[in-house]
């Protein structure tokens, strides 16, 4: 049996020195709470907002569903880490050492090739921001949180923000309510089309800290959108928690691809909250490929409202040493012929632990529908694990609801044919793996298909 | 009244579906009273009568070991400890001990080949309404045993079955349960197996009451080339609550488990279903398979189902498959097209999942008895 | 001689949208033996599926007419009773129904009359005797686990057990191998030869049909009928293809 390795982070473990960074004391009180929204300059019924959040927060117990976050000592972590610096609008305006971390993620090179705008946040604060001019002036607003709350669309984000995530959904949703800073608001007006990806790219460098970014996309009627979003921090001794919002309105015969590559280092504990609401004819896909962390619990939400709305999930969840990712979706039907389609992936290996886990409501409103799950699990050990664990709750006659689950490993067969065609046996693994995965990197744009299969080969191979 | 909860799954998940557990707010009276009994009994086969604790206690020492942390390890530990595992679980062990109910212990001793099935009619007309049994299978030995569970419709009533077997090296069972209560009857039937190296257990489950049903199962692959097989079939109408919890949990090496759920649901009947395979890390080789169709006639049901695959071992194959609706509109065309409507069609489907299930019983005046109870339901 | 059997007048159909068959004409009497034969794609299916009432399939435009009766607007199992049949390209599995029973039910519902047991059991054996088919088949659920061949064998003995006035077999040779086409055209030639049913093949090759005696050939193309002639445009496709239909 061949050694498989841990993957090499080098890439992503670089950190910078915090030394000269703003820092909250450790915990989470009132008191904290209104120093965050002062230093926001929070309008009232934000300031209110969280309060109440904070309220709900020590109100709600911690999920006793789930894998468990007993790592996560709450009272010690600062919620609030903001690095010295403004949001810039050019690469060279951001402060040397940052930029330097988004250079060796490839952020600005991405944004230079391929993207039509680039929001990067560096722990709680959005760092850099920019939109490609012709994209400006087709009216796509791409904005920071906080600039948003009080600009031009100040009205659209009150109506919009954290309603489709209450504080009241679970701890962290209270949480992120509560502390929630940066992130990235952005408004595509009616039918028009965003030929080209936009991107945020969060990068948590603090040790200890939280990162709670909140992320509000409108998509009005008829429009087209594709936002990619990517994660990274590098390695400490202390757990880091991430428990960001994403909150994603498509409009009437809309279209919203919500791409995203975690790649968060293990000590992370990822609690994020995700979800969207789709209108007549629109249409929402996720693509979601999960490979860091020490705890995830993530199950994008998407909310078939409108008749004939459609959604897809597709994503892989890649569990190594160390990691326990609790990763999945949730359907929820309401109108009348809507669809939607689950394709999950998961691999374990090296003691790690994925679990699937998902939901499929179908409302008696929703005749006509049709929801599909297919999922499967790879397993690379026998000291890791993997769980499925999906739930189907359906109201009507009229729908039609398939479910395919396999959980097995790599074949010797299919590994000796490769051999056989004088491929090495870590070499086979890895490119069997590869396989496996395809259905989902496929959907990925290339770049982070190829970042994706890097990480896949360097979690199989000893390089 | 004590709320309990029964048929519980062994991974949680989000409380707001309400699909860990089914939780019983009440339950109606329980009658620890004598029943008929098994009769005579073939040669090679004892029947005696012990207390609920000494079962516990002779039971303890069957059960597989469990440590708690192996139980879904890495999640919020859930384990609910029981002396022998049960579908319904626990809390139903407490209710009929807590109610005074009194175990028989049925042995068939090693290398005993019954030709013939063991048929025992559990009539909940008369006194007693608990039938708590333990079945113990010697080494190589072979039973069939046929439960037909019977009784009018009543005002709610209650109707207690447990079955624990335990099965030795080569032992082979297969056990039949038939459910064919009447309207008001709320059946509790619990079944769970312990089975050694090279043991197997069939199990046949046909739902065709007209009152609520709370059965479990739990299957304890123990011994290498351990094989559980289940097939269950049931039909909801009316307001009828229909929950059911199967659990295989797969231990030794080349174990092997198979469920199939052939379902029909009209009315305003609900149904919740959790299946779970689970393959502990030592099931090397080992297979799970677990198959739902379910058929849906009527508009205002409610179905729940929670296919469940829990692993920690690397070398075994498990697959899922589940398929839940009305009937597809190429179904129906094909049926057209050889003269036959879409009530003839749907009569025709109900009874073929129905017969699938049906005909793994074992031949003979058991069967035809059930086919008949089967035609008339459908007739209804 | 009364009237046609099926006629067919300016018939356009399609699938979701798209209009997949434009303005089909074509008339079967009593006994004819029609062969439809054109390219993949040409609608060949959809004709099939559209005159047996598949709802997948909708009529854009045109009639259909069964006994000079409208049936256009007629539902499948109501044009089965009246005496149409449709061998499947793809038959359906039906686990925990026996073909025998499956059979069995179709007579009993599309005649409204009780069946004579004694009489329907010596029916299926001379039927499955001619298409060699074992006897364990009638107790095998209706396709489940049934190789290729076998689903086709079992499409020809519901043909000769339902004995319709006219069977559509839509590619009932593709995927089999000589001695499965010569058994199922051995069915194929017993409703035709004995019973005088009225048949249209659809086919793309015509290894089907060297036993039958063809009427008429109709070839379809685009969607539309190129060409008709009788038995001997079938030859000429069996050299020629379909090359000289096709050429705008």
């Amino acid at each position: 049996m061949t050694q498989i390795k841990d993957i090499d982070r080098s890439l992503y473990d670089f950190k910078d020195d915090e030394s000269d960074f703003y820092r909250l004391q450790e915990g989470l009180t009132e008191e904290t709470v209104r120093r965050i929204s002062g230093e926001k300059h929070d309008p009232a019924w934000m300031l209110e907002h969280r309060l109440r959040s904070l309220e709900l927060y020590n109100k709600i117990p911690v999920p006793d569903w789930g894998p468990s976050i007993d790592g996560l000592d709450m009272d010690h972590i600062s919620s609030y880490v903001r690095a010295n610096t403004d949001m810039k609008g050019t690469w060279e305006e951001v402060p040397e050492d940052i930029r330097n971390t988004f250079e060796k993620l490839g952020i600005p090179q991405a944004e230079r090739r391929s993207l039509a705008g680039v929001g990067a946040q560096y722990d709680s604060e959005l760092v850099y921001h920019n939109v490609r001019e012709e994209v400006a002036q087709q009216g796509v607003v791409y904005t920071d949180m906080e600039s948003a709350l009080t600009g031009e669309y100040a009205d659209m984000v009150r109506e919009h923000f954290m309603k489709l995530v209450p504080p009241s959904d679970h701890k962290f949703a209270a949480l992120h309510g509560a502390v929630w800073s940066g992130g990235s608001f952005v408004y595509v007006p009616k039918n028009v089309k965003v030929e080209i990806p936009l991107q945020s790219y969060f990068r948590l460098n603090a040790k200890g800290a939280g990162q709670f970014e909140h992320t509000l996309i409108i998509v009005d009627e008829g429009a087209d959108l594709h936002f990619i979003e990517g994660c990274s921090a590098p390695k400490y001794n202390v757990a880091n928690l991430h428990a960001g919002c994403v909150e994603l309105y498509v409009s009437k015969g809309a279209r919203l691809r919500y791409s995203t590559i975690e790649n968060w280092s293990k000590n992370m504990y990822n609690l994020n909250t995700k979800r969207a609401v789709v209108e007549e004819d629109a249409r929402m896909e996720w693509v979601s490929g999960s490979f860091g962390s020490h705890v995830s619990y993530l199950y994008p939400t998407t909310i078939l409202k409108g008749d004939r709305s459609y959604c897809e999930f597709t994503g892989i969840t890649f569990a190594g040493n160390g990691q326990n990712l609790d990763t999945g979706a949730k359907m929820i039907h309401i109108g009348k012929d809507t669809s939607s389609y689950i394709n999950s992936k998961s691999v374990s290996k090296d003691g790690g632990i994925s679990t699937y886990r998902s939901s499929i409501q179908i409302a008696k409103s929703a005749k006509g529908s049709k929801s599909t799950v297919d999922c499967a699990s790879l397993m690379l050990d026998d000291i890791s694990r993997s769980d499925t664990i999906p739930a189907m709750d359906i109201r009507t006659m009229d729908a039609d609801v398939g479910h395919e689950a396999k959980i097995g490993r790599i074949s010797d067969e299919a590994v000796f044919y490769l051999m056989s065609r004088g491929i090495d046996e870590a070499q086979a693994r890895a490119m069997i793996v590869s396989g496996f995965a395809d259905s989902v990197s496929k959907e990925l744009p290339l770049e982070y298909a190829a970042e994706m299969n890097n990480l896949i080969r360097l979690e199989m191979e000893n390089t | 009244m004590k709320k309990r909860t029964v048929n519980h799954i062994p991974a949680l998940t989000w409380n707001a579906l309400r699909v860990n557990g089914a939780v019983i707010e009440e339950t109606p009276a329980l009658h620890p009273e004598k029943t008929a009994g098994f009769g005579k009994l073939p040669e090679g086969v004892s029947c005696r009568e012990i207390s609920f604790a000494e079962a516990l206690e002779w039971l303890a020492a069957a059960a597989p070991e469990e440590k708690p942390e192996a139980v879904v390890a890495g999640k919020v530990p859930i384990y609910h400890p029981q002396a022998f595992a049960t579908g319904l679980g626990a809390e139903f062990d407490e209710l009929l001990e807590e109610g005074g109910c009194r175990v028989e212990l049925l042995e068939i001793e090693d290398n005993v080949r019954l030709t013939e099935p063991v048929h025992r009619n559990l009539d909940f007309e008369g006194e007693g309404n608990t039938f708590v049994t333990i079945l113990h299978v010697g080494k190589n030995a072979e039973a069939v045993i046929l439960l037909d569970e019977t009784g009018r419709d009543a005002e709610n009533a209650g109707a207690y079955i447990s079955t624990k077997a335990v099965l030795e090296e080569g032992a082979r069972l297969t056990l039949v349960k038939a459910q064919m209560l009447g309207k008001g009857r709320k059946c509790f039937d619990d079944t769970g197996a312990s089975l050694l190296k090279d043991a197997s257990f069939s199990f046949i489950r046909m739902d065709l009451g007209e009152g609520d049903v709370y059965a479990g199962v739990q299957a304890e692959l123990v011994g290498k080339d351990a094989s559980f097989d289940a097939k269950t079939a049931y039909i909801g109408r009316g307001t009828q609550t229909i929950d059911l919890g199967y659990n295989a949990v797969l231990r030794g090496p080349r174990t092997k488990a198979e469920m199939l759920f052939n379902g029909v649901l009209g009315g305003h009947a609900s149904k919740t279903l959790r299946f779970t395979i689970d393959f502990r890390r030592g099931a090397k080789a080992s297979l799970g398979e677990e198959k739902e169709n379910l058929l849906v006639l009527g508009d205002d049901v409610g179905i729940k189902t929670m296919p469940i695959i829990l692993c920690g071992e690397e070398d075994m194959e498990g697959h899922h498959g589940a398929t839940i609706g009305q009937l597809d509109e190429e179904m129906l065309f094909y049926m057209a097209s050889r003269g036959i409507d879409r009530k003839e069609a749907e009569r025709l489907m109900v009874r073929a999942r129905l017969d699938t299930v049906l005909r793994t019983v074992p031949e003979g005046g058991f069967r035809t008895g059930i086919a008949k109870y089967t035609e008339r339901a459908l007739e209804a | 001689m009364s009237g046609p059997l099926l006629q067919v007048s300016d018939l356009s159909a399609g699938i979701e949208g798209a209009e997949l068959l434009h303005h089909i004409d074509l008339t079967i009497r009593e006994g004819e033996t029609h062969v439809l034969m054109g390219p993949n794609g040409a609608g060949k299916s959809t004709l099939g599926n559209t005159l047996m009432g598949n709802p997948a399939y909708h009529v854009t435009g045109g009639r259909i007419f069964f006994g000079g009766e409208d049936i256009t607007e007629l539902g499948a199992d109501k044009r089965a009773a009246m005496g149409m049949f449709m061998s499947f390209q793809n038959p359906l599995e039906i686990p925990g129904l026996s073909l025998e029973s499956f059979i069995r039910n179709a007579i009993r519902i599309s005649t409204g009359k009780p069946l004579k047991i004694f009489q329907f059991k010596k029916q299926l054996e001379a039927a499955m005797e001619i298409l060699q088919m074992d006897a364990s088949y009638v107790e095998r659920d209706l396709n489940v686990g049934f190789s290729g061949g076998e689903k086709k064998k079992a499409e020809i003995l519901q043909l000769l057990m339902l004995d319709p006035k006219l069977a559509i077999l839509d590619e009932t040779d593709s995927g089999l191998d000589v001695d499965a086409v010569r058994t199922v055209s051995r069915g194929i030639e017993e409703y035709q030869k004995e019973r005088g049913g009225a048949l249209l093949v659809i086919t793309h090759s015509t290894r089907i049909l060297d036993s039958l005696h063809v009427d008429r050939t109709h070839v379809l193309v685009k969607g539309r009928i190129a060409e008709t002639g009788g038995a001997e445009l079938v030859d000429e496709i069996n050299r020629g293809g379909f090359e000289r239909f096709t050429e705008e």
